[in-house]
């Protein structure tokens, strides 16, 4: 027998094994070469034996959702490649809205001088004319009556996102803190951020910050305590999420003072939590929790991997505002659910100007850190 | 309502080949990068990314030569390849960092498994990486031979040939520990 023959009769009887027949069973197939094959195939038990990694539950449903993001992103882009009679023709359901719509005005345009009348404005109840957006107006897309969303939930428009609009007294503001875990290994640890996605509940394209503050030190951002990155208006609505992209994270051990590698396998955070923003009333305050895992208990050959903490993240979490260079400025957020650390505070008054503001009075107990802005 | 077009049929199709490959190829990827990784959390990650990173570049993807689940294996592949590449560990697995399935209710049974684990893990750095990476495509990602051909732009029968030598090492490696 060549070597290539029974290289092949060992593949094939590895196939069968893989596939659930038993090593007697291909040994009974080939018996002038059961002598050779019997240790081999042995070999192959052994070792399919310790083949663990068996995903969790939570992992496989996490992972689920990835695919299904990613899926809906590429049927997106996919959508925007094609040329534009296609994208219309390929949605007939939308086309025809549109149409009719079109048809509607154009029939009203037409018919006016003839009926001779004034085409009669409908009026909000205080008696004042509504006005159209500008375009310069930030869209409220997400709204109950939202654009449609396709069999993903995700927004097929033509545009992916919408930027939102920086504002000293906005809607909505969002905050990053640090759950415990193993941050304290760190002496430093500096996430970058680049950009924030807010997922509109239903579809709809997604809500665009670009922080005012893009990198923060976790280790500044322990227990309750969180610094405000982003404050603005955002179209009002319900959210299901809130994605965070963080473009480097640099890690300095308390312990030796080395760097360390800290990864990020995706380059996103994310967490899918539902939440509210809405024009009038306080604004929407969504603490983002990160936190940093080491998978290692020997720490001098630890790795470092940081990853969202869903259950420490939302709106209506109650935390211990901080300033960007870390020195605490008060207290702030509805105290829906508590952080774990008892506040050593309450939720200061309304602002002056706007509800739900955090009052900006000094806290004392925490040790300014050095500059984490560059 | 017209017809959609040859190229959204091709994009649909593939966009639904591959969500319907995910039951059956995640688990398998988890256990193939774990048994290179040898981290249960970095395994689960790689895996999620693997089909993140196939929608991304789904479009370069062509039906004609290698099938989609050896694609996905592929870039598994590179996945593990870059973590070694950018970590300052070697490629090993220590210890350390590996993280066996639990098994509560029989502790005997759980030691047992560990032990095996190691030994086997042991065996397989004496390998060379490419008849490891033979043995960890097949044996724990479940390819067939010609399969991880492709993965390895191999021939089918170099293939072959590194799996016969990889298992006849280990055997005389597990042999000496008396596994086998």
């Amino acid at each position: 027998m060549s070597t290539g023959e029974f290289d092949r009769v060992l593949d094939e009887c590895l196939d069968r094994m893989m596939a659930g027949e038993t090593l007697d069973s291909c040994l009974d197939r080939y018996p002038q070469w059961a002598d050779e094959l019997q240790p081999l195939l042995r070999v192959y038990a052994t070792t399919e034996k310790t083949a663990a990694g068996v995903p969790s539950a939570a992992a496989i449903t996490a992972a689920r959702m990835r695919m299904q993001q990613a899926r809906a992103a590429h049927a997106t882009r996919t959508r925007r490649s094609l040329p534009l009679t296609q994208r219309i023709f390929s949605r007939p359901l939308a086309f025809a809205a549109t149409g009719s719509v079109a048809v509607i005005v154009l029939a009203m345009v037409l018919l006016l001088p003839v009926t001779g009348g004034a085409p009669t404005i409908p009026t909000s109840p205080d008696g004042t004319t509504p006005t159209a957006p500008s375009a310069d107006e930030t869209p409220t897309v997400p709204s109950e009556s939202g654009t449609p969303a396709d069999e993903e939930g995700v927004a097929t428009s033509s545009a992916d996102t919408v930027p939102a609009t920086p504002q000293a007294e906005g809607n909505f503001v969002l905050l990053l803190s640090d759950a415990p875990n193993d941050i304290s290994d760190f002496e430093s640890l500096i996430i970058s951020i680049s950009t924030v996605h807010l997922k509109p509940e239903g579809g709809g394209p997604w809500v665009e910050l670009t922080p005012q503050v893009q990198s923060v030190d976790l280790t500044r951002l322990q227990g309750d305590l969180a610094v405000e990155i982003w404050r603005g208006d955002v179209p009002e609505g319900d959210y299901a999420g809130v994605h965070v992209h963080v473009s480097s994270a640099e890690g300095r051990l308390a312990a030796t003072g080395a760097a360390v590698e800290v990864s990020l396998p995706s380059g996103r955070l994310q967490v899918d939590s539902t939440f509210t923003v809405r024009c009038s009333g306080a604004a929407t305050h969504f603490v983002f929790d990160i936190t940093v895992h080491r998978n290692s208990t020997v720490q001098k050959a630890a790795r470092y991997i940081i990853s969202p903490q869903a259950s420490e993240s939302g709106a209506g979490i109650h935390y211990t505002a901080v300033e960007p260079h870390g020195a605490s400025v008060g207290a702030s957020g509805p105290e829906a659910r508590d952080r774990g650390s008892p506040p050593n505070d309450t939720p200061g008054p309304p602002g002056a100007d706007r509800p739900g503001k955090e009052p900006k009075a000094p806290q004392s107990g925490i040790s300014p850190g050095r500059a984490d802005i560059p | 309502m017209p017809p959609e077009s040859r190229e959204e049929q091709s994009h649909r199709n593939k966009e639904e080949r591959l969500a319907a490959l995910f039951d059956s190829c995640y688990p398998r990827l988890v256990r193939y990068a774990y048994a290179r990784l040898g981290n249960a959390t970095e395994a689960e990650d790689v895996a999620s990314e693997v089909f993140v990173r196939a929608f991304e570049s789904l479009d370069s993807y062509r039906d004609r030569g290698v099938p989609m689940e050896a694609w996905l294996f592929t870039i598994a592949r590179n996945m593990v390849i870059d973590r070694y590449r950018r970590s300052t560990q070697v490629e090993r697995v220590s210890e350390d960092n590996t993280a066996e399935p639990e098994s509560r209710d029989d502790p005997a049974r759980h030691a047992e498994q560990r032990i095996l684990m190691r030994d086997v893990r042991k065996a397989l750095q004496h390998l060379t990486p490419e008849q490891r990476e033979v043995v960890t495509l097949r044996f724990f990602g479940g390819l067939s031979s010609r399969e991880v051909a492709m993965v390895m732009s191999k021939r089918d029968g170099a293939v072959r040939e590194m799996q016969r030598a990889a298992v006849e090492k280990l055997r005389v490696l597990l042999g000496a520990e008396r596994l086998i």
